[in-house]
């Protein structure tokens, strides 16, 4: 036993130095720590087994030898109940033996009397080691408190429609979460930008919103709601002619044998000095049909100025060939990407009505011409009426994509991000956690063959009430897969990093900032880097729940080299269930509750 | 001079003493409601009310109002101005809309559009609706065509009835729209109120008037219309007030231009620190506008009906 304990101590003090002498990444001390922690708990098990197994063969010896004492006086008893009919039969001799065999009779009775109650402390002793080994063996399930989350979404667009899959499919309640303050279902906003308000009040919790409508209040008030998550990249930008108009598309254009760029210009032309509808939230968001317009040569005639669209380390960003090196002009320069102060309503006449009037007016032949629907369903709705795109993003990166337009549509895009109150979030950041799972679990729901109609069907049926539209569960679907790609959890590893090739929020929001610093609306001053850092907590929350992942797999690996009891076992199955749904933060709890206790 | 002038005289000073202490009386409590609505405000809108976000201060909105009126940075940074024939005359080229004057990026224009339009709104509005009511009093045989029509428009919900006219007509021509909406609905309302007028006058002052030989054309003169004026002019101030409150709800469904124009671009923007104040700025201006032209509407009415007992206690 001695030895065994000194063994303990070994084991948790080198383990303790192996932490210690780590790299000093709090991830490896943490890890390294939480080693230890099971390695001693796993050496104590092992220590409470050998004791109860000592205690037992100590109880076994000790019946071995009552039982001995038991034979010995049995024998004693038949050897005086002979000696007694000897001496009934009148032998001296027997008498005085018969004396003698009672004295030994009585000695043995009180030996085996002895070795008896001797063998049942012993047994007790086994008893009470077993006990022990059991209750070392038994480990307590952690809790998932149950909690209210405040949350609302406007039900425009797919990319915040999905919030309701988890609602119907009952998800909360997995992570015993209950919705307020609509509770069962959410907070329906009829403009995204009520969300703002809601939760810098505090009221609300969480909201899905367009990320870059926030970086003009940067200064202001965008800090408090930063975004905590990602879904999507809004790649549907569009301007759309009516079926009845004379005016032709960029592809109508090609197909006269026009090559793209000289087509998308052709196209682009027929807007200037006409009306194109647009939503009244677009004011903030004009960049995207600033692309279109920079077909036209006049665009780069007469602008105020340049504004530098920058990488992370300062260095102006160039417009890159097919083999991902820079473009270099005639002169064998680099060319920067050149985003201008230039907007399209030096060009064209904004009318500004939003998206559901948008198809109400465009439903009256000849009523419009030109419309440029910022929601999705709207833009599928209206194109399932009849309209075309005369140019959009899609038709500029599959047939320009090394060009100034494509660059300046790729360093202006956007997409939602689910909002959230600063203070709630560092005040619950388990909650967080949880909520932010649930996202990844619809995004998993929608890219499975197997689901996604469902899925589909749900979002249809919620914008549809919402929005007084006519979406058919496909058109979602088209959605998701050509307008409003998600970034479910495996692609969200290449959001984040700057070195695998993806869309990087970082630097397409350093170069929308640097915009609005341009035009006035964010001081000259304000500091990008540090403020995108502190802005961009989706990044932080992704590597906090990206290393719950990884030690969760470690402990997982650990797990099935292991002998577990039953309570164990179903603490790792519960683990393994949250693994599954993407909420690794208490996946990794209840492993850590298994095995380090 | 006799006891009796003495006391006369007395009395009248004292009824008029009387009266200025009412008349202070009532200017003071209109302050007194005013600073207390004020006070309210005020406290929804501190730090500590749970729409502190939503509600702007007063004196925010006040302030907002008065920076933006003749020129408005924000709206100058949306492209959004009131000068769509000026601009017509200006080369779209880069900056070709920084070129367009100040005042073009006010809110003045806008609420001058909207104002505008209304009056014009209320005038035909009433003009046809008197018309066809009046008329209906000498030719009965008007009041069997038009009424089930009319009666059956006025069923309408206005609001559902807006939506329409901006979808049918376009947000391109505000005068078929905003105006339109405000013609039809003051059109109805001072037809209804043209025949109540006239059939709340007793029969026994028909028959009176019949039995000192009048004819449809006298009766007309010196009955109907004397006696439904003051009643017509209640109709009025109801038509126009629910007129503000019309014409800048169509704006606020479309038109690209007014007041109501201004509200739905702010309200895209309620998040972003000025957004309420601009709502609320907006929609007090045209509260205030509303009591403002009533109060001007009362004065003149009573003027033309001061002969009246109604008419001299309209506004009371």
């Amino acid at each position: 036993m001695r030895k065994l304990k000194v063994a303990i101590a070994l084991m948790a003090i080198l383990a303790l130095l192996a932490a210690a002498c780590g790299d000093g990444e709090d991830d490896a001390a943490d890890t390294a720590a939480a080693d230890a922690a099971a390695a001693a708990a796993q050496a104590e098990a092992a220590a409470a087994e050998a004791a109860a197994a000592d205690a037992q063969a100590a109880a076994d010896a000790a019946a071995a030898e009552a039982a001995a004492a038991q034979a010995e006086l049995e024998a004693a008893q038949a050897e005086l109940d002979a000696t007694r009919a000897a001496a009934e039969a009148g032998d001296e001799e027997a008498q005085a033996a018969l004396a003698a065999a009672e004295e030994e009779a009585a000695a043995q009775a009180a030996a085996a009397e002895a070795a008896a109650e001797a063998a049942e402390e012993a047994e007790m002793a086994a008893m009470d080691a077993q006990k022990a080994l059991e209750e070392s063996m038994m480990v307590t399930a952690p809790v998932i408190q149950e909690a209210e989350v405040a949350m609302g979404f406007n039900a425009c667009c797919a990319d915040s429609a999905f919030w309701q899959i988890p609602v119907e499919l009952g998800w909360w309640d997995d992570l015993n979460i209950t919705i307020v303050p609509n509770s069962p279902t959410y907070h329906f906003f009829t403009a995204s930008a009520d969300a703002i308000a809601w939760l810098r009040s505090g009221e609300g919790n969480v909201a899905p919103g367009w990320v870059p409508g926030l970086f003009g209040a940067l200064e202001t008030f965008a800090q408090d709601i930063p975004p905590i998550h990602f879904a999507d990249i809004y790649v549907g930008y569009a301007v759309l002619v009516a079926p009845d108009s004379d005016s032709k598309t960029a592809l109508e254009f090609m197909d006269e044998g026009m090559s793209f760029a000289d087509a998308a210009k052709a196209a682009v032309q027929q807007l200037v000095g006409d009306d194109i509808h647009i939503p009244p939230h677009s004011t903030q968001q004009a960049q995207y049909t600033n692309a279109f317009f920079a077909y036209l040569d006049e665009w780069w005639e007469a602008y105020q100025e340049d504004i530098p669209a920058l990488d992370e380390e300062g260095n102006p960003l160039v417009l890159l060939g097919r083999d991902g090196q820079p473009l270099l002009d005639d002169d064998g320069n680099e060319q920067p990407i050149r985003i201008t102060t230039n907007d399209w309503r030096n060009y064209a006449n904004p009318q500004y009505v939003d998206d559901p009037t948008i198809v109400e007016l465009s439903a009256v032949p000849g009523r419009i011409e030109y419309a440029m629907p910022y929601g999705a369903p709207t833009l599928v709705q209206m194109m399932r009426n009849g309209w075309d795109p005369l140019i959009n993003f899609g038709m500029m990166i599959d047939n320009d994509p090394f060009s100034q337009q494509t660059a300046i549509a790729s360093a202006t895009v956007g997409g939602i991000g689910l909002l959230a109150n600063r203070e709630w979030v560092e005040a619950n950041k388990d909650l967080a956690y949880r909520v932010i799972s649930i996202g990844f679990r619809t995004f998993e729901f929608l890219d499975d063959p197997e689901t996604q109609y469902q899925g589909w069907e749900i979002e249809a049926n919620l914008i549809n009430e919402k929005r007084q539209l006519n979406m058919e569960p496909e058109d979602i679907g088209i959605i998701w897969t050509t307008i409003d790609p998600s970034f479910n959890w495996e692609e969200q590893a290449a959001l984040w990093d700057l070195n695998l090739p993806s869309y990087h929020p970082e630097t397409v929001f350093r170069t929308q900032i640097e915009v609005l610093k341009e035009k006035g609306v964010l001081s000259s001053t304000y500091n990008t880097e540090a403020g995108l850092e502190k802005f961009l907590l989706a990044q932080e929350l992704y590597y906090d729940l990206k290393g719950f992942q990884d030690r969760a797999d470690d402990l997982f690996a650990r797990a099935s080299g292991m002998d577990l009891s039953d309570s164990q076992a179903d603490l790792i199955a519960t683990a393994r269930f949250h693994y599954d749904i993407y909420n690794f933060y208490d996946a990794l709890r209840f492993l850590e509750a298994a095995l380090i206790g | 001079m006799t006891t009796t002038d003495t006391d006369t005289l007395d009395v009248r000073a004292a009824a008029h003493r009387q009266k200025r202490r009412r008349q202070i009386a009532y200017v003071l409590y209109l302050i007194l409601g005013i600073i207390l609505s004020l006070l309210m405000w005020q406290l929804v809108a501190a730090p500590f009310s749970p729409l502190f976000y939503l509600v702007p201060p007063p004196f925010d909105a006040f302030r907002h109002f008065g920076e933006n009126l003749m020129f408005s940075e924000r709206m100058l940074e949306r492209y959004v101005h009131a000068c769509p024939d000026l601009l017509d005359e200006l080369e779209l080229t880069g900056g070709g809309m920084f070129d367009l004057p100040d005042h073009c990026f006010g809110y003045i224009r806008h609420i001058m559009r909207t104002t505008r339009n209304i009056m014009i709104a209320v005038t035909l509005g009433t003009v046809f609706g008197l018309t066809v009511g009046l008329s209906s009093l000498v030719f009965p045989r008007i009041a069997d065509v038009v009424t089930p029509i009319a009666g059956f428009f006025g069923t309408t919900p206005i609001f559902i009835a807006a939506p329409f006219f901006v979808i049918w007509f376009g947000i391109e021509y505000p005068l078929m729209t905003t105006v339109g909406v405000v013609v039809f609905y003051t059109t109805l309302l001072m037809y209804f109120f043209s025949r109540r007028a006239a059939d709340n006058i007793p029969v026994g002052i028909i028959e009176s008037a019949l039995t000192l030989g009048g004819d449809r054309g006298s009766i007309f003169r010196w009955v109907y219309l004397p006696g439904t004026i003051p009643e017509i002019a209640g109709g009025f101030r109801i038509a126009l007030a629910g007129a503000w409150g019309l014409g800048t709800l169509v704006e606020v469904l479309g038109i690209q231009m007014g007041g109501g124009f201004l509200i739905r671009m702010w309200s895209f923007a309620m998040g972003v620190l000025e957004g309420p104040a601009a709502v609320v700025s907006l929609i007090l201006f045209f509260g205030v506008l509303a009591v403002v032209v009533d109060g001007i509407l009362v004065l003149f009415i009573r003027y033309i009906t001061r002969w009246s007992e109604s008419g001299r206690k309209l506004g009371l």
